[in-house]
């Protein structure tokens, strides 16, 4: 009966552990996304301000042949 | 006897438990690679982000009704206190408030915690809201080179009207110096196009 006992309070913990380490897992797959989509999300903001920034320069020069003309 | 059928159910119980816990952690894992498309991994992120969200709210509002409740509990009965006698508002209130101050001290805690294992919710909103911002400059500086455009255009017109008209009272030099200006604005204004159209490309 005590075998039993303590083979049954084995197997819970060992359960329980199994469980722990699935959340843990799901956790940080849910933190690596994240860091991810943050990341892309922050190349994709430098380009869009490269863009811009490059599009305000074509325009002023632009202004400056107009005057000329 | 019986002990062997005991440890058999346990084993056939642990059997059990482990394998559903495992599915899932295969499912998180599996959710993260993209089966077929975009779409699939939208779905997911998605999901994901509603369910982080709910769990957050879910924590402030309840840390929230807790302390309202208890803020409330403490005028209550400090009003009833007034009521009975000033020893007794004296020596119970000030008590009770301390003992409540303890009791929200670690609510805060847990709420930070929660904050903590928001996964980063916090910085991608912030992400996701300086992306917006700059597709917003990026149409506004769309629209007013659209408008330069065109602008540009015309008066390149004008200016070329004006040149064939003053040729014939015009140097060579001074003819060929001005068209080779209205050249270069032409040429400007063509990159200055394909600019737009590729900027007008990468903001949708």
């Amino acid at each position: 009966m005590k075998k039993s006992i303590f083979i049954g309070i084995l197997v819970a913990l060992v359960s329980l552990s199994c469980v722990d380490d699935s959340k843990k897992k799901e956790e940080e797959q849910k933190k690596l996304e994240l860091q991810k989509e943050i990341k892309a999300i922050d190349s994709t903001v430098v380009e869009l301000e490269k863009i811009n920034e490059d599009i305000l320069k074509s325009t002023e020069e632009l202004d400056e042949l107009l005057k000329d003309l | 006897m019986k002990n062997k059928i005991f440890t058999l159910v346990l084993m056939g119980a642990f059997v059990l438990f482990s394998t559903s816990s495992f599915a899932q952690s295969g499912e998180s894992q599996s959710g993260a690679v993209p089966k077929s498309g975009n779409e699939v991994v939208k779905k997911v992120k998605t999901e994901k982000e509603n369910e982080a969200r709910k769990i957050v709210k879910s924590n402030k509002k309840a840390v929230e009704k807790d302390v309202d409740k208890k803020v409330k509990n403490i005028k209550k009965e400090g009003e009833n206190a007034f009521s009975t006698g000033e020893n007794v508002v004296k020596k119970g209130a000030p008590d009770k408030l301390d003992k409540e101050k303890n009791k929200v001290k670690p609510d805060l805690k847990e709420k930070k915690e929660n904050i903590k294992n928001d996964f980063g919710q916090e910085t991608a909103k912030l992400a996701r809201a300086k992306e917006m911002e700059k597709k917003k400059q990026l149409k506004a500086s769309l629209k007013s080179g659209n408008t330069k455009v065109v602008q540009a255009k015309d008066r390149i017109k004008e200016a070329k009207e004006k040149l064939s008209l003053e040729k014939k009272n015009m140097t060579k030099e001074a003819y060929n110096e001005k068209a080779s200006k209205i050249e270069k604005a032409e040429l400007y204004v063509k990159k200055l196009e394909d600019k737009l159209s590729s900027a007008g490309a990468v903001k949708q």
